[in-house]
């Protein structure tokens, strides 16, 4: 007790001290933590503005909107090259027909 | 004597100053005691109370929101995505604060608000007599948002939330569906994987600054938020396109009621699936409900001569005729069971083979006739019909198909060349598929895998499929259905040289007012194509009372061949020259 007594100017700094440093970090986290907010608020909104940039480069991707883009510009997508695929055209039965003329295929009833 | 005195009176008050301080001493132990006794029951007994109390306070719960899971085409190609945008509310109770150390501040930020979102200032005025936190735009610009952030944590809020985009519009619609401002799937895959694409939203703890600023050192994630599972879909966005391509020059040709085509891998993976009419899933409100049905999947329709396929595959199958077997075709016109039964041409001797190939209707129901209706029933159970197929779109009906104790005496008639049963597209392409697919029913599908956010892919599970007729059987039908579009048969507009291709027409009149109507028909074509370079694709097309023309060899036909050779191109399949060499050497030409 005499000891606690004599040295407590030694106790009462040290307590000062380590309330210092506590104070200290504590206040050095907490800007950390206003510095990370910032950082996260920015890397929200690059990611809003990456999402709608990435969602409006799709549409406009879409063969929708090329088609729309090529009438714009007057231009013509190409077509693939037609393969082989046969046109049959009966002379007498003459495809194309109107409804109940020249039948080309039994109806069920 | 006097000095005696004088330190018995000293004595006796250092004895009374004793006494006091010890009865200070005992009162101030029993107070300190006291306070010691209640700072200990506070930091101990009472401890969660008064923390839950204090958190209550100075502690904010808020939802932090996940992405709901992204669909994928079978390439990799972003279907349905969330995007994140920002809301503008005012915060009055923060503006009046802000207001009394910096007067006429709210008509300031009402003038600077009013000019980024080109909003009158009488509205907002208005808006702010009515709440004291009013929503003032839904939906901001990047820019609107940047040029809005000098005044956030003034009075200003941008609220975080998502969108769900389809960046390719109405392409694959009725596959895709949408979700609903709730964030729930209400249509297509989005309603049947909703649980898988569901998002779980987080829960955080802040606490705020004098400034109103979020402290972030002290913010505790109480529930960490999950981003819903991505799905990839068996849909091929080129194919897709392909087939949207094909049917909106239908639909503008042909003038019809609506269209549906389906293309599907023989195993049931759909390869494309759309309807007209449609709609565009980014702004499904603008279209009526019947837009955003799924008729391939909810619409029964009579097949019609493509239903004629089942009736000769169980004849084949039963050994209960041959393909060369001849029948007499009562030159067109067929008195039976109390009705005449018509062909559109006067066919007198067909064999099977021919009465398919020409669909004559008096042939199909002599052979129905031989084979019975016991046995016709259970073909058209194993092909699927009257049943649900299983398939992953919400919406599915399973058609109609009587037991045969519900027949009538002219069941057996009309049943074998697709009447008096009801059944839907997909089911129609189930049933070719089982000839393509060695005589097994594929299980048609639109889900191809699940991927988790840990890397994880969950690939879709195939259901084990029956059998149903044999490989001989097939080889046989394949032959016979490739007949079908050579110049003699009904579809010749859906012959594409170098392939395999086979199919059925079916024009079925459609019931009206309790009689089949004459000039309200479905025009269908069902079909398959391959090649040594391809897999075997099967495609269904269906027209509903098209305007234009009549048959399904001149109505669908031409849609399929459009769609299957565009397919095998764009498959880099190109045609095989000898297999057409060898068609020709079969043909004896």
């Amino acid at each position: 007790m005499r000891i606690f007594i004599k040295r407590w100017h030694i106790y009462i700094t040290l307590c000062v001290f380590f309330l210092t440093v506590y104070v200290l970090i504590s206040i050095s986290l907490f800007s950390i933590g206003y510095k990370l907010k910032e950082l996260e608020d920015k890397y929200k909104e690059l990611t809003l503005i990456n999402k709608n940039k990435q969602s409006e480069f799709l549409k406009l991707l879409s063969p929708s909107k090329m088609k729309e883009m090529m009438s714009k510009y007057n231009m013509e997508l190409k077509k693939p090259e037609e393969w082989r695929y046969v046109e049959v055209f009966k002379e007498k039965e003459g495809f194309i027909s109107g409804i109940g003329e020249n039948k080309a295929e039994a109806s069920t009833r | 004597m006097e000095l005696g005195k004088i330190k018995q009176r000293q004595a006796q008050g250092e004895e009374e100053i004793n006494n006091k301080v010890k009865k200070l001493k005992f009162f101030y132990s029993v107070m300190f005691s006291v306070v010691f006794f209640s700072l200990f029951k506070l930091q101990i007994f009472d401890h969660h109370f008064y923390r839950e109390k204090m958190e209550r306070q100075i502690f904010k719960k808020v939802i932090v929101k996940a992405e709901r899971g992204k669909i994928y085409d079978r390439n990799g190609k972003i279907l349905a995505m969330d995007v994140p945008y920002y809301s503008l509310y005012l915060d009055f109770w923060k503006i009046r604060d802000y207001e009394k150390n910096h007067p006429g501040y709210w008509k300031f930020l009402r003038k600077r608000v009013s000019e980024i979102l080109n909003i009158p200032e009488e509205i907002l005025e208005r808006k702010a007599k009515k709440s004291s936190y009013p929503l003032i735009k839904k939906e901001l610009t990047i820019e609107e948002y940047k040029r809005l952030k000098p005044f956030r944590g003034k009075g200003v809020v941008c609220e975080e939330n998502f969108k769900r985009v389809y960046p390719y519009g109405k392409l694959a619609c009725h596959v895709i569906g949408f979700s609903g401002t709730e964030r729930k799937g209400l249509e297509g895959a989005e309603y049947y994987y909703d649980w898988i694409l569901k998002p779980s939203d987080g829960i955080s703890v802040i606490l705020k600054d004098g400034m109103g600023r979020v402290i972030p050192s002290l913010e505790k994630e109480i529930v960490h938020p999950r981003k819903g599972k991505d799905i990839f879909l068996t849909i091929d966005l080129n194919i897709q396109n392909i087939v949207e391509e094909e049917i909106e020059k239908a639909w503008k040709e042909l003038k019809p009621k609506s269209i549906s085509v389906i293309v599907m891998e023989k195993s049931g993976e759909i390869l494309a699936l759309a309807n007209r009419p449609n709609y565009d899933p980014n702004n499904p409100g603008d279209y009526p409900a019947g837009f955003r049905r799924n008729r391939a999947v909810t619409d029964i329709f009579e097949p019609g001569s493509i239903f004629k396929i089942v009736t000769i595959a169980a004849a084949i199958e039963e050994n209960i005729v041959s393909p060369l077997q001849r029948f007499y075709c009562e030159r067109g016109k067929w008195f039976i069971r109390s009705h005449y039964l018509h062909d559109t041409h006067k066919f007198e001797d067909l064999t099977v083979e021919e009465i398919l190939i020409k669909s004559s209707n008096i042939g199909t129901v002599k052979i129905a006739l031989k084979l019975g209706k016991e046995l016709l029933y259970r073909y058209c159970e194993e092909f699927g019909f009257g049943q649900f197929t299983g398939i992953d779109l919400p919406g599915e009906v399973r058609g109609i198909l009587r037991e045969p104790e519900k027949w009538s005496g002219y069941s057996i008639v009309a049943i074998p060349i697709g009447q008096e049963i009801g059944v839907t597209a997909i089911q129609a392409i189930r049933a070719m598929g089982v000839i393509v697919n060695d005589g097994y029913l594929p299980a048609p599908h639109i889900l191809k895998e699940i991927h988790s956010q840990d890397g994880k892919i969950i690939p879709y599970k195939n259901i084990k499929s029956r059998k149903v007729i044999s490989k001989k059987t097939c080889r046989i039908l394949s032959q016979i259905l490739e007949k079908v579009v050579s110049p003699e048969g009904t579809a010749p507009l859906a012959y594409i040289s170098g392939y395999h291709v086979g199919g059925k027409t079916g024009t079925a009149q459609k019931v009206v007012n309790g009689r089949y109507s004459k000039d309200k028909v479905v025009a269908s074509f069902v079909g398959y194509i391959y090649n040594r370079n391809s897999p075997k694709i099967v495609i269904m097309v269906k027209v509903d009372e098209p305007k234009k023309l009549f048959y399904g060899g001149l109505v669908a036909a031409p849609i399929f061949r459009n769609i299957a050779w565009r397919t095998m191109y764009y498959l880099e399949a190109p045609p095989d020259e000898n297999l057409e060499r060898l068609k020709l050497v079969l043909r004896g030409k």
